[in-house]
């Protein structure tokens, strides 16, 4: 019973195929039969070359994507939900309470300040906005983000101070679930170790993490387990 | 789950022959932003009118979540009801700001006006909030007793959305807000846009072309077609994956900056 109560994400049976309606109806099989679960506390590692559908699968599981067949169950609130058949507002208050992604780009709004775009999501639950400040400006710091920054949009930031931001902005909340997606792509050396040891932070407070991390030093710090989605493609 | 607040059933509209919207389905929860895209033709602003009260339905049903009576079919109301309904829990951005404002009275007086229509009665307090309101949309207070005749296009349209929210309606209809309008203008009305949305809970159907404006804009996106809707879903997800062959031009079509 106990192993029951810790799994935070079952993925079963999952496909995914893109149909180009208007290039020839041609049909892109991206993957079949993924099935794995992530436990509170792990990281997942999704490995495979480049163009496996890493992405895809990760951003499926966020919803962005919709897959043909399998289920997406998450532990939301204590309750199980499937993603896949989920309708929207179940969706988006999954999303605001349980589940986090970091893309790999940063998608700027005009005119909003690196610091509101940072305090957002808090704001969003109804937190105050003082607050939400004090931890939005504690996050910037640990990730060397330069105060004077901070008031800036961050359209005209570098592509490792815009992803940082974009870190920022999902860990900022303490989110059972997160998905990752390349988050330490283009960092320094000082950088992606700040973020690795964010990241750790928060698994071992028992946030389950599925990740993409190409580098290998990343992969052998944060993950915990390994899924294979190349192998996991044949063998199916 | 909250009590739906707006809910369009098979609604369809016709204009003599010719097709306007066809069997429309939606749900619209307090809160949530609705974004109705389409190319031009497609039904979007016949839909819009349709559901907000200006224009009466071929066929099919409008219901809305009235304070004391519940959901109750729009049509059906009487017409004292519809216009304080009206004036109270909705509001209409047109897209074009003159088409929803009155260009003979001043700034001020076309936000106390709907301040007015409520009941209001204290001039002091109108003028405050009517104050407070052209703050809000960016507007300096030494044109609170201009006539909007004299404002740029940008303006007209801040003005417009003041005169809508400040009566804090529940459910906004936009039609085009930031069509002809340059694009930083256009930026920082959406910013004010979302910003007064999500501070003040208010429910939001924009139509728009603009697949940019939904992103930033919309919980969850309608596509229209031929006077169809042929794909809905949440935002990200449609214009991320789109499904129906003409989403999937339609994003396809965007050119990148």
């Amino acid at each position: 019973m106990e192993k029951i109560k810790d799994d935070m994400l079952r993925i079963s049976n999952l496909a995914k195929t893109f149909l180009l309606h208007n290039q020839g109806a041609k049909k892109l099989p991206v993957f079949q039969n993924i099935s794995f679960q992530v436990k509170a506390g792990e990281c997942l590692v999704l490995t495979g070359a480049s163009g496996t559908g890493k992405s895809t699968l990760l951003r499926a599981i966020y919803a962005n994507y919709l897959v043909q067949s399998g289920t997406i169950n998450i532990r939301h609130e204590n309750k199980w939900v499937d993603l896949a058949s989920a309708s929207p507002h179940e969706v988006l208050d999954i999303r605001k309470k349980t589940l986090g992604y970091v893309s790999q780009f940063l998608r700027v709004i005009p005119r909003i300040s690196t610091i509101d775009l940072v305090c957002e999501p808090l704001i969003v639950q109804g937190k105050l906005i003082k607050q939400a400040k004090a931890q939005a400006k504690k996050l910037l710091n640990k990730l060397s983000i330069p105060e004077s920054l901070w008031d800036l949009p961050p359209a005209t930031f570098s592509g490792g101070e815009q992803q940082r931001v974009n870190i920022a902005r999902t860990l900022i909340q303490d989110y059972p679930i997160l998905l990752l997606d390349e988050p330490t792509a283009s960092l320094d050396e000082n950088n992606r170790d700040a973020v690795i040891e964010l990241i750790n932070e928060a698994r071992n407070q028992g946030t389950a993490i599925v990740g993409i991390f190409h580098d290998k030093y990343v992969r052998e710090r944060i993950g915990t387990e390994v899924f294979n989605v190349e192998l996991q493609k044949k063998a199916a | 789950m909250t009590n739906v607040l707006l809910s369009a059933k098979n609604l369809s509209h016709h204009y003599g022959s010719q097709v306007g919207c066809i069997d429309i389905n939606f749900d619209i929860y307090p809160g949530e932003v609705l974004g109705v895209v389409g190319e031009s033709g497609s039904g979007k602003t016949t839909l819009l009118k349709n559901i907000s009260g200006l224009l009466q339905p071929s066929s099919g049903s409008v219901k809305f979540d009235t304070r004391v009576d519940g959901l109750k079919d729009i049509y059906l109301l009487s017409e004292p009801e519809r216009r304080l309904l009206m004036r109270t829990d909705w509001g209409i951005v047109f897209q074009n700001a003159r088409d929803g404002l009155r260009m003979n009275v001043s700034a001020g007086a076309n936000v106390g006006e709907r301040l007015m229509a409520i009941g209001a009665r204290n001039y002091g307090d109108i003028r405050n909030e009517a104050t407070d309101w052209l703050q809000n949309v960016e507007i300096g207070l030494e044109r609170i007793d201009h006539y909007p005749e004299t404002f740029s296009g940008g303006m007209l349209q801040r003005l417009q959305i003041a005169r809508n929210l400040v009566t804090k309606p529940r459910l906004v209809f936009m039609d085009e807000p930031t069509s002809g309008l340059d694009v930083s203008v256009q930026a920082r009305l959406l910013d004010l846009i979302r910003g007064l949305v999500s501070q003040l809970g208010i429910a939001c159907i924009i139509v728009s072309h603009d697949l940019g404006v939904m992103r930033l804009l919309s919980n969850r996106l309608i596509v229209m077609h031929q006077g169809r809707v042929v794909e809905q879903g949440l935002t990200d997800q449609v214009l991320d994956d789109p499904q129906h062959p003409y989403t999937q031009l339609l994003v396809s079509s965007i050119l990148p900056v």
